[in-house]
Formats: C-alpha cells, structure tokens, sequence
C-alpha cells in the first residue's frame, strides 16, 4: 500500500487542477452563466410581438417587442410584472451564428415597468433571425427570457 | 520534501484556490475589470498619431464604431446619421465626445484615405487603425462582429460584414451604452439623456 498513496495523490492533484483550469475557463467565457431561463409563449399582430412567461413562483411576466423587421429599424422593447423586477436589461444577439451582442438598458417605469429601445443589423444575410434576451432578477435570482424574431431585408 | 507530501502542500493550495473562487477572488466582475483594463490600453493610429481609449481624459467619452472605408452602405449611413445628430448636441457635449471609426480592414484600407474619411461627415470625428490583434481585442471587448466575405460580383471582390453598433465607452474602456439605429433623432435623444445623467 505505501506506493498507492502518491499515485493516490498524484491523481487528486491534478484533478484538482483541472477544475480549477475548467472553472476559471468557465467564468472568463460566459460570465453571465447564472441566469435561469423562463419558457414563455408569444403572438405576433403586424409588427407586435406579445409574450408571456411565469416565474417559478407562478407570478406573470409580460414582455415584448415592436418594430419593422428590417435592419437598423428601432425596436420598442418591454417587460411588465405585478411584481418588483430588478436589473432589467436586453441583449440580443444572432440565434445561429455569432455576430456580435447587443446590450441594450430599459428604464425603469411605473411600478415594475421597464422599457427601452434597440436595433439589429447586419450587411450581407437578407433574413436572419435574431434572439433578444430579456434578462432581470427578482428577489436576488437572476432570469432571462428569450424572444426571438428574424429580420428580412438586405437593405445593405 | 517527499514526493507525499509535495502534492499534499500543491493539493492543498489548488482546494484554497477553488474554494477563494467560489467565494470572492476571482469573481466575474474582477475578470471581467481586468479584460476592460488591458481593451483601455489598446493603442491604434490615428492621422494625429497613437490613439488609446486609456488617453481619454476622466470627463471625456468616445463612440466607438467598427467600420472600413471602402465599406458601401452601413458605414457612410451610420457616419452620415450620427454627423445629423451631433451637429445638434451641445458644443459643451461635443466636447466631451469624441466619435471614432476603428477600421476591421486595416490591411486593405488605405490608411491616410481611412484618416480622411469621418471628417467628411463631422470634422471632428475621426478613424483609427492597428494591427489585426489589437483590433480584434477591441472588438472583442465591446462583444461586437465581422468578418470577409467574398462577394465576387462586387468591385472590391469582397465585403466586410460588421456590427452596426456604437459604443459609448470612456477611458476605462466601460460599456455605457450601446445605439444601432438609422435614425438620427434617436440617436441624438439617446446620448442626450445618457448625458442628462451624467455630472
């Protein structure tokens, strides 16, 4: 038994290692890993898309989007709930390739309103979609939401 | 030292290391300060000579946006926009703002053509231009895009796809706001309540 114990050692040392390596990897790429993603259902009149989603504990949120579908067109972005929502922001970015995110502030309205505007766009895809996270936090858990809408165009 | 007791001392400082992750050291927010420290330092060329956000002094912001100079559309639209809404700021504001064009295509661009190209929609706006890697770190730190594509039916025989986006940023190299838009209305309401809020 007594040559087990380094080899022993050796083994958890370097697993050791490795989740640190992993858990630094982790934190550098996606710093923004700790939000938990709510399902939602939407419907889209003409240029509005309206949508709903619950927290877990079962409180509605309703949030949207309202804009031309082409690039560059500002979206009117919201998020409304009964309850106090904190933190809220948009951040959209590209659903099957990267192409740069986004990050857009909705202001604070009245009592848990928030709303802010923001633009997609690029140069050579004629259609593209695009996904807009709506990320908030509600008594200090962090959620995100996300819509999405494809832009058609090549206005570029 | 034994062989034992060398990897007790080296599992012993990785678990602290863990653990010092997990609760404070190397929160996001410290990481994510470190990856804004080094994008402030990035020095690029401008007609004037070095450029770094890190040079901007505390009470001045610059929009910083991602482009090239024989770009065909998003470019000029863009510069031609933001020139609308900046001629109607504040001269106290333009002083504090100074808009700068970072070239994806610095390689190909011309730089003294590249130099002369934002003055022709604001006489103070600029263009600045590096090595790939600085401006890819950039890029990278305002989470922005591009990338060649061949467009053989073009004139040029490619196209650079890019972010739309301009980044309102400061000497630390802060996200502050971001405006895509090709309208110059917004875009002088947004920096004009983003400077309402500001001292």
């Amino acid at each position: 038994m007594p040559k087990k114990t380094p080899k022993l050692l050796l083994w958890s040392t370097a697993l050791l290692a490795l989740l640190l390596v992993g858990v630094l990897a982790a934190r550098w790429l996606w710093p923004e890993g700790s939000y938990q993603q709510l399902t939602h259902e939407c419907h889209a009149e003409g240029e509005t898309q309206h949508c709903v989603a619950f927290l877990p504990s079962g409180e509605r949120i309703e949030l949207g989007r309202q804009g031309a579908l082409r690039s560059l067109a500002l979206q009117q972005l919201w998020l409304d709930s009964a309850v106090n929502l904190t933190d809220a922001r948009v951040i959209m970015e590209g659903r099957d390739m990267y192409v740069g995110r986004l990050h857009y502030r909705l202001q604070p309205g009245e009592q848990s309103s928030w709303q802010g505007r923001g633009a997609v766009g690029n140069c050579i895809d004629d259609e593209m979609p695009w996904l807009a996270h709506y990320l908030f936090s509600h008594r200090g858990q962090q959620y995100r939401i996300s819509l999405e809408f494809t832009i058609r165009d090549g206005v570029f | 030292m034994t062989m034992s007791r060398l990897l007790l001392i080296t599992s012993t400082i990785l678990l602290a290391l863990l653990v010092a992750n997990t609760l404070w050291i190397f929160r996001p927010g410290q990481i994510a300060a470190a990856k804004q420290a080094s994008a402030a330092e990035v020095e690029l060329e401008s007609a004037i000579g070095s450029w770094q956000l890190a040079s901007l002094e505390p009470e001045q912001y610059a929009l910083i946006f991602f482009g090239y100079h024989r770009c065909p559309d998003i470019c000029p639209l863009t510069l031609a926009h933001l020139g609308r809404a900046y001629q109607q700021l504040p001269i106290d504001l333009q002083d504090r703002l100074q808009v700068v064009m970072v070239s994806v295509d610095p390689r190909l661009d011309d730089w003294q053509e590249l130099f002369a190209y934002p003055p022709l929609f604001h006489p103070s706006f600029k263009a600045v231009a590096g090595e790939t890697e600085q401006v890819d770190q950039l890029v990278a730190h305002f989470e922005a895009f591009y990338r060649v594509v061949d467009l053989p039916s073009s004139g040029l025989g490619y196209a650079i796809d890019h972010s739309p986006g301009l980044y309102l940023t400061n000497h630390r190299a802060e996200r502050l706001l971001t405006l895509v838009s090709d309208d110059s209305h917004y875009l002088l309401t947004e920096l004009k309540t983003f400077f309402g809020d500001q001292p």
